[in-house]
């Protein structure tokens, strides 16, 4: 059935779009992944605009994070002052480049600046995980195993503004989590995607928090992050697509139930390849987009701001 | 017939009765009720997920030889926007949009029915002249962009139609305009789920021998109604609560997805 998306002003099948949701939330369920960093690209394949995407894919977040965040807090996994620091420079992050879109797209270089972020961070993300996930498959077949060197201090322990982390045990400078906040609220405002890729890992090799205490902090400060993006994008650059993302949502919610109980039967290191393989595929996909001759090359754009 | 004809008289001297009859609907049996003076009518139209159709009537008047039969020409017209359009070049191996150019007014819809190929009914100069065809409407947006370069003008001036055309806001149909029997004639007038809301024009040209003899101008408000305007008109008119009621339907969408899938 074609349904009209009024802010995307195309018209898509909707089960293709539900089925698409269902996909992403079955990938994100079985890898525990957010599945932003798929979901944006494959809404570009479809035909939606980038900017549309981006924002819509930013409130789609908001739902498939909501109730992690929850269950999380329940148990008492999220760090409120850590949060809260993270979400000050989320914040930051999320003006700043949502102002960028506004300005990429009176210029009329959205598109391209976001196919170029996605291949950017697609590559070195998906090269990393295939990387570290076939050595892990490779350690464990040959039988040895060796931990992880990680030295106990590291520059994050010299910077001053030093503040107090009860909850996750401690006495860091502000500045790293201001700093991490204000990049996850980037990738929110710019790519759509929750960080969490980028959050976590950061968190707990940069930071040195509990890993107890890391996922429940990270989805706490995405719910944040992902709202203020939606609203902020719905009110300067109008791209935010709620018949989209209720398709969306409604799609990811019923596939990421299936894709935690497929995950239980795949291994760790085998999951994180698959994963690694299907994002360096979208990456590649994207990359082939940007370079081959387009057929037609000329767009037109309604008068935004600036231009000539 | 005798209905019309006298109607026709007091209405226009070579053209009568422009209705819009929306689709769905089945001609009334009488005029009545059919026939209406369109000037600035607002026509609120039922839309679907994919469109909708307008059906434009006329009947044609005066003498009419068999061998000497006249042709018809509808040209509708939507509202008038500037645009920019963008060129894109290969830097560093990588498609970029560049030298956007500025064209100071588009019609976002533009359709052309006839009732015979255009190029059988008049010669270009002619149909050029009266804005009738993709042609003549390249002709007009090449005047448009603030380009010195006439021929790059052109081309940019043919990219807008042609992505009009593929977006489904411009088109053109040589079998659009049916007549019926000697005199009445019908045009269906499709419009895309995408087309805008605004003032309208159906221009009605009525042409005998290669010569235009009548015609007729109508304007007409095409009003979108439905679920997907009212979501694009919120979105646009209170933008900050369209982004707050976006969120707050995401967080109820998480909740309940929760309070369904609850194991216990």
């Amino acid at each position: 059935m074609q349904i009209y998306l009024p802010i995307a002003e195309i018209s898509v099948n909707m089960f293709a779009i539900l089925a698409m949701g269902g996909a992403v939330g079955f990938l994100s369920g079985m890898f525990g992944v957010g599945g932003g960093f798929l979901m944006t690209p494959l809404l570009i394949f479809t035909g939606i605009p980038p900017a549309v995407a981006v924002a819509t894919g930013a409130n789609q977040i908001v739902a498939s994070s909501v109730s992690g965040a929850m269950g999380q807090w329940r148990r008492g996994n999220v760090d409120i002052k850590l949060g809260t620091v993270l979400l000050i420079g989320g914040i930051i992050g999320a003006v700043a480049g949502v102002q960028l879109v506004k300005w990429l797209r009176a210029m009329g270089q959205i598109d391209l600046f976001i196919s170029l972020a996605y291949v950017t961070f697609l590559g070195v993300i998906g090269g990393l995980m295939l990387i570290e996930s076939l050595n892990a498959i490779r350690r464990t077949k040959s039988g040895k195993s060796h931990r992880r060197s990680s030295s106990r201090h590291n520059f994050v322990h010299g910077l001053p503004f030093k503040m107090r982390f009860h909850r996750s045990k401690l006495y860091i400078s502000a500045l790293p989590p201001l700093v991490l906040g204000l990049i996850v609220g980037l990738l929110v405002a710019l790519m759509g995607v929750g960080g969490g890729f980028i959050v976590v890992p950061a968190m707990i090799y940069l930071l040195r928090v509990p890993t107890n205490v890391v996922v429940g902090t990270s989805l706490f400060q995405i719910v944040f992050v992902t709202s203020i993006v939606t609203i902020l994008h719905a009110t300067s650059n109008q791209t935010v697509d709620v018949v989209l993302a209720l398709m969306l949502m409604l799609g990811g919610v019923i596939g990421a139930q299936f894709g935690v109980r497929a995950g239980q039967y795949l291994r760790g290191e085998q999951m994180r390849a698959l994963l690694g393989f299907m994002v360096l595929a979208v990456c590649l996909r994207m990359a082939f987009d940007l370079i081959i001759r387009p057929d037609e090359l000329y767009s037109l754009a309604p008068v935004l701001g600036g231009g000539s | 017939m005798r209905y019309l004809r006298a109607l026709s008289k007091f209405l226009l001297p070579s053209l009568i009765g422009l209705t819009l009859i929306i689709a769905g609907q089945s001609l009334p049996a009488r005029a009545d009720g059919v026939i209406t003076d369109l000037t600035s009518d607002k026509v609120p139209i039922e839309w679907n997920f994919t469109g909708a159709n307008i059906f434009l009537f006329g009947a044609i008047e005066g003498e009419i030889r068999p061998d000497n039969k006249p042709d018809v020409i509808v040209v509708v017209k939507g509202p008038e926007k500037p645009l920019i359009a963008r060129k894109k070049e290969r830097i560093a191996g990588v498609w970029v949009n560049t030298n956007p150019k500025k064209v100071t007014k588009v019609p976002l819809y533009y359709s052309v029915a006839s009732s015979r190929p255009l190029r059988d009914i008049a010669p270009a100069s002619l149909l050029d002249g009266l804005g009738i065809g993709f042609e003549a409407l390249v002709g007009q947006l090449t005047t448009r962009f603030n380009v010195d370069d006439t021929k790059a003008a052109e081309r940019y001036a043919e990219a807008v139609v042609r992505l009009m055309e593929h977006d489904g806001l411009y088109k053109t149909g040589t079998a659009g305009v049916k007549i019926v029997g000697d005199r009445l004639f019908q045009v269906n007038i499709s419009l895309e789920a995408n087309v805008p809301s605004g003032a309208f024009t159906a221009d009605v040209f009525l042409f005998r021998g290669g010569k235009l003899i009548g015609r007729r101008a109508t304007e007409l408000t095409i009003l979108k109604s439905g679920f997907e305007r009212l979501v694009f008109e919120f979105a646009f008119d209170y933008p900050f609560f369209y982004g707050v009621i976006a969120v707050i339907l995401a967080l109820i969408a998480g909740f309940a997805a929760t309070a369904l899938f609850r194991k216990d």
